[in-house]
């Protein structure tokens, strides 16, 4: 698996996409601050900058999921995955191995993205307002395991459907169509909604006591109970995912 | 110690309902250039993928070296080189990188592997061209040197010399035979250019419709290809009716202008032209032949139909 990982991190590092995708993200951090910084409004500063992200958790799982599939949407296409098969590795190891690099890559660019948030955010906006720095930090923490989680089932949905659509159809279900289905019929029978709001779509909601706004800054996890919520959340569904990977391409033909 | 590299026991494969492979048992020997012969949609690529672990077989055994558990056969196979349908790389990637990175993917610790294996299959004046710029033939050398990387015992090819030119083929024999003869490497290969096989390999495998119908050495095959005789006569069919009841164990066939070709002929040519005399039946012409093995082919599959 050691190869397998290294060989990947060659090949990751040594084609234009992840710096293609790095320079955009960090790019788009900026300029959305130099936005907000130029039009003088009550928005511009830092909190409503950061109030953005902190409001919208989802959104860091989002990304490691795209991070993902940019890595991994071509693999069936560009036959790596069985050229790998053939040289004796077998499909559990690649399946591990792909989600160790995509979840340091996804690391490495939401890091870089990150910092280029923070600063930019910092010399361009005025410092005001109820979010800080602090709560988008706890915040990457709250999140960390449910970002590897959306990644992982992001790199199984891949694996597992021979068109990348439906993967990305699956993948949506999963993470956001059925969780508000359950959510919904949890406002119906009430036995639902203790299950439905461990979601994490669900999780960062209104009703699970998290809002953010130009007044106030109330997130999930800014309790202990709230951030044990979402690190149980995430790790339980790292596990799940990476079980479900591990048992259903175990025996997948190519 | 087993003398063959690669023994299947009744290897099946099913695909829902279809059976692509069915009860195949196939043997190759260590040192020889297997040529596994037959139609598109024969079961050539499913035998092959089988091999490389790229799918799993419904029922039977793959022996590869010996070895025959899932754990075991992932082990062996990282010193067998694969070349599969048509080789596909990363797009962006160019040459020498999608080669460096196969050779870490191998555990090859020498980036001197990656130039020679280049230089080997005459990719190297390409070394910094992206992969999606290679034309089929330059992505089939490519190919070949991806499988060639880490110095394997085993080569399997899928049809390997589609998409190469008439240089490129000849080219691609004489490699094929100096990595057989100098490094002893057992090579499988599939191919329905069986002209081109009968110069490469050593040993043979038919498959019809999923079945494995016959193995034979390149040397019974030259024996059995060597006598065909081709007769023209005034009346075909009385002389088929009385051919069939005179030489009952013969192999035959009717072609088209009143000919007719005995294969492998068990009696003397005079044989044939006494019971033509015999029946008053006139020969305008009577030839040996040297049946290729696209006849023997033909022939085989006939015998395997109407059986």
């Amino acid at each position: 698996m050691r190869n397998y990982i290294k060989s990947e991190l060659y090949r990751i590092f040594h084609t234009s996409e992840i710096y293609l995708i790095t320079g955009t993200l960090t790019a788009l951090s900026v300029l959305f601050n130099l936005g907000v910084g130029l039009i003088k409004t009550r928005y511009s500063n830092i909190s409503f900058s950061y109030s953005c992200l902190v409001a919208n958790p989802m959104i860091f799982a989002c990304a490691g999921a795209i991070i993902a599939y940019f890595l991994y949407e071509g693999n069936k296409r560009n036959g790596s995955y069985k050229n790998a098969v053939a040289c004796g590795i077998s499909r559990i190891k690649i399946f591990t191995g792909k989600c160790i690099v995509a979840a340091s890559v996804s690391t490495a660019v939401m890091t870089i993205t990150l910092a280029a948030w923070i600063i930019s955010a910092g010399l361009l906006l005025k410092k005001s307002g109820p979010v800080h720095l602090n709560d988008l930090l706890f915040e990457v923490a709250a999140v960390y395991l449910i970002a590897i989680a959306c990644m992982i089932s992001g790199i199984l949905c891949l694996e597992c459907f021979e068109k990348n659509i439906s993967g990305i159809l699956m993948w949506g279900a999963i993470w956001f169509f059925i969780p508000k289905m359950i959510f919904l019929l949890g406002m119906h029978f009430q036995f639902l909604l203790p299950a439905a709001l461990w979601f994490p779509c669900n999780l960062f909601t209104i009703v699970n006591g998290q809002h953010v706004n130009t007044q106030e800054c109330i997130t999930a996890w800014n309790t202990l109970e709230g951030m044990l919520k979402c690190l149980i959340s995430g790790f339980t569904g790292t596990v799940l995912f990476t079980l479900s990977g591990i048992l259903l391409l175990r025996k997948k033909d190519l | 110690m087993n003398e063959y590299v690669i023994e299947t026991k009744h290897l099946t494969k099913t695909y829902g309902s279809l059976l692509a492979l069915n009860h195949v048992n196939l043997h190759v020997k260590k040192g020889s250039i297997y040529g596994l012969i037959g139609d598109n949609g024969a079961g050539k690529s499913t035998l092959l993928k089988l091999m490389a672990g790229q799918i799993f077989p419904s029922d039977g055994e793959i022996r590869i070296f010996g070895k025959q558990k899932q754990k075991e056969l992932e082990n062996t196979r990282r010193n067998i080189g694969c070349m599969i349908e048509q080789p596909e790389f990363f797009p962006n990637m160019t040459v020498e990188k999608t080669l460096k990175y196969y050779s870490i993917q191998k555990g090859v610790p020498d980036t001197k592997k990656v130039e020679e294996m280049m230089d080997l299959t005459g990719v190297a004046g390409k070394r910094n061209c992206a992969c999606k710029t290679l034309s089929l033939g330059q992505r089939q050398r490519l190919g070949l040197a991806v499988a060639l990387l880490g110095a394997p015992q085993l080569l399997i090819l899928d049809e390997p010399i589609n998409g190469l030119d008439p240089s490129g083929i000849l080219e691609f024999r004489s490699l094929l035979h100096r990595l057989n003869e100098e490094q002893n490497i057992t090579i499988l290969l599939s191919s329905h250019i069986l002209s081109e096989l009968q110069q490469t390999a050593s040993f043979y495998g038919f498959l019809s419709k999923g079945q494995l119908i016959e193995e034979i050495t390149a040397d019974d095959l030259t024996n059995k290809c060597s006598d065909c005789v081709e007769i023209t006569l005034s009346d075909i069919e009385r002389y088929a009716a009385v051919f069939e009841a005179a030489f009952p164990a013969e192999s035959w066939k009717i072609l088209p202008d009143n000919k007719i070709r005995i294969y492998m002929p068990k009696q003397n040519p005079e044989s044939y032209s006494r019971l033509a005399a015999e029946h008053k039946i006139y020969i305008t012409a009577m030839q040996t032949i040297h049946s290729s093995l696209e006849d023997y082919y033909v022939q085989l599959k006939e015998r395997g139909t109407t059986k």
